[in-house]
């Protein structure tokens, strides 16, 4: 456990961004907006919806759909773009210098069309609370974009304080996460409105709910908080200060099968296959994958699949081969849940309301007789 | 696909049990003084005697080791490695905390053969009712039985009269099994197995305050003396360590509460009939419903 937490010693963030392909998944309810062979810029729109585009993350020639790969271990259809490296651009649009240059309705138009963030920002709230803690003890990916681009984040955070009317701004962040402590105490100071709080280094802290509970009162709660995370917040930054849309993303790349664990910038549509490939070394074949987290994420068949919004964390670990026991009757499970369920309990009555469950999986990670919660646990994902 | 775990804690069985017997150690080494040591220097037992605390604890923990292998290894045909296979399940803690409970008067054979046999039938059962508290008192009937009495005190406490306060009780004065008398220590461990995770304090806090009350009460009544009632007879040990056998045991918080004050509430009652043997009456009893306390604190939770 400590191996992979401590095997991130790189604090640079490293950058694949250069694939020879891209895949972008066609997701029911899009129109494809070009033709085979057509040559592309980077930023036109692939895709299209009544919401909202897909833009390209490169500029290259599509070469068709694909069916190979998969998107949440489903097979789909991907457009295939092949990588010219040229990285053509249209023309820079009007970017405005400062972020309060623009108007809340141009800031909602323009998050809104580059889906910056799914959080209405439109709503009408007293405070906001930035999440900088990363949602499993394994991920370095806020962290690093924290440590990387505090200025960006600080800047945009005052600006949309100022331009929504919102009257003050808490940035929580870990309290053993050093660096940031430091960086961020040093940058504050020119930001009055935004109070740092440092949480402790507790899972599953970094989950939006938690948070909340932690960092505010049930009163000032109910006076309306908008919850962002620092990912958010950096998209609302490229947005408004690039005018262009999310292309990039951090990612962890880590587990006990890599031998060098690193935070990876790349483009979105990158096969996992290649990052791993080209940024990895793999010491050992017999790995599983999983996403978004160790303890609270998701197994995926297999490297077959593609960089997405929603990936924070590609681990690659074999599985934890503990014998599962019977149960002891300890109660841990029910002692640890953050959400005060009974995990024992829903595991033995299929009905039992297990709507408020946030998939954080210490149920499953505390329990001394090695059961595997996950499978009886549901609810919705928060974030 | 199925979503599964590639971290987990280091707790378990094996874990709890040690840290549980780790944090008994210095009960069970006040034990060995109180009814070993401190008896051969003042002459009232024989080099035997000295060493009859410490064969009791080291039998009772080869016997839940035994137990375990046997069933494990020939019955079950397990080939995990030894150390999963000893601590597979809480055997060799109950075997332990058995002979902690246990007087030193007791038979050493009768306490060998009914530990093992008890504690087999519990493994092949898998654990329905606490097994220690029903090992005790069958060890209780057959030592009746065959040897004519059960007492806690030790040749010492029966050589002469003594008019104890509360602080000889607090400092291991007070009659019990072989290492339950010193509460001091007793407090300690679990404090130690309350910060650690490896207890269910509810039990022991609940339980200990309904004694504690219902004592109270009555002591005051009959003009009588609260600690003699409550910290003699091993009360608060089988409170913190007794009770609280994870398996037999509610879980849930409002149901571990319930089970405390329900072992509470019979071990007063029973007292009437047999002190000695009254906890571990109660905790039998109510360790058969802790299945039901449960599901009935859960459908108020999930109604």
């Amino acid at each position: 456990m400590k191996n992979i937490k401590n095997n991130i010693k790189d604090t640079q963030i490293h950058d694949y961004l250069n694939p020879e392909f891209i895949y972008i998944p066609i997701e029911p309810g899009y129109r494809i907006e070009v033709k085979e062979n057509q040559h592309i810029r980077k930023e036109d729109v692939l895709l299209s919806s009544e919401k909202n585009n897909i833009y390209s993350p490169i500029s290259g020639t599509i070469i068709g759909k694909s069916n190979s790969l998969l998107l949440n271990n489903k097979q789909m259809d991907f457009l295939v773009i092949e990588n010219d490296y040229k990285e053509e651009v249209k023309k820079p649009k009007g970017a405005k210098r400062y972020i309060s240059d623009y108007s809340k309705k141009e800031i909602i138009e323009l998050v809104n069309k580059y889906q910056a963030t799914s959080i209405n920002l439109n709503k009408k709230v007293k405070r906001i609370l930035i999440n900088g803690l990363d949602k499993d003890p394994y991920e370095k990916t806020r962290s690093y974009l924290i440590n990387h681009s505090s200025d960006k984040i600080l800047e945009t955070i005052d600006s949309l304080m100022n331009v929504l009317g919102i009257e003050d701004a808490l940035f929580a962040i870990n309290n053993n996460d050093t660096d940031n402590v430091i960086n961020l105490s040093s940058h504050i100071g020119t930001y009055p409105n935004i109070k740092l709080k440092l949480m402790p280094d507790i899972y599953p802290m970094g989950f939006k709910s938690i948070l909340l509970r932690n960092v505010l009162s049930k009163k000032q709660i109910d006076e309306g908080v908008m919850v962002l995370n620092v990912e958010d917040v950096y998209n609302i930054y490229t947005v408004l200060k690039r005018r262009k849309p999310i292309l990039e993303k951090l990612v962890t790349i880590s587990g006990k099968s890599v031998d060098n664990s690193m935070v990876v910038n790349v483009k979105i549509g990158t096969s996992m296959q290649d990052i791993i490939k080209h940024v990895c070394k793999v010491n050992d074949d017999k790995y599983f994958v999983v996403v978004n987290g160790l303890i609270s994420g998701t197994t995926l068949e297999n490297l077959n699949t593609v960089i997405t919004k929603d990936i924070r964390s590609i681990f690659l670990s074999p599985i934890d081969e503990q014998k599962e026991v019977a149960c002891i009757n300890c109660g841990l499970c029910n002692l640890k849940c953050p959400m005060h369920l009974n995990p024992k309990y829903i595991k033995e009555h299929k009905k039992a309301d297990k709507s408020k469950c946030i998939h954080c999986g210490l149920c499953t990670y505390i329990c001394p007789s090695k059961i595997n919660f996950k499978p009886y646990v549901g609810g919705s994902n928060e974030e | 696909m199925k979503n599964n775990v590639y971290v987990r804690s280091k707790k378990s069985i094996a874990s709890m049990s040690i840290t549980r017997i780790i944090l008994l150690i210095p009960l069970i080494i006040f034990g060995l003084y109180k009814n070993g040591v401190y008896l051969y220097l003042n002459k009232y037992t024989n080099i035997g005697g000295l060493f009859k605390p410490m064969m009791f604890i080291i039998l009772g923990a080869l016997i839940g080791a035994l137990v375990n292998i046997i069933y494990e290894y020939i019955f079950k045909r397990n080939k995990d490695n030894i150390i999963s296979v000893l601590f597979s399940s809480f055997h060799i803690e109950y075997g332990i905390l058995l002979a902690c409970i246990t007087s030193i008067n007791t038979n050493v054979f009768v306490f060998m053969s009914v530990v093992f046999i008890m504690l087999f039938i519990s493994k092949i059962l898998k654990n329905r009712i606490n097994i220690m508290s029903i090992t005790f008192i069958v060890i209780y009937f057959i030592q009746q039985q065959l040897f004519g009495g059960y007492t806690y005190l030790n040749a010492y406490d029966t050589s002469r009269v003594f008019s104890l306060d509360f602080m000889d009780f607090m400092i291991g004065r007070g009659y019990g099994g072989i290492a339950t008398t010193h509460i001091i220590l007793l407090i300690i461990a679990l404090i130690g197995i309350t910060v650690t995770n490896n207890n269910k304090s509810n039990i022991s806090i609940s339980s200990a305050i309904t004694i504690f009350l219902l004592f109270g009460i009555y002591s005051i009544a009959n003009h009588m003396d609260i600690g003699k009632l409550i910290l003699n007879n091993s009360y608060m040990f089988a409170c913190v360590y007794i009770m609280t056998d994870y398996v037999t045991s509610s879980y849930t918080k409002n149901g571990e509460i319930i089970f405390g004050v329900l072992c509470g509430l019979l071990t007063f009652g029973f007292y009437f009939i047999n002190p000695i043997i009254a906890p571990y009456i109660a905790i039998t009893i109510v360790s058969l419903f802790n299945n039901l306390i449960d599901r009935l604190c859960n459908k108020t939770t999930y109604k």
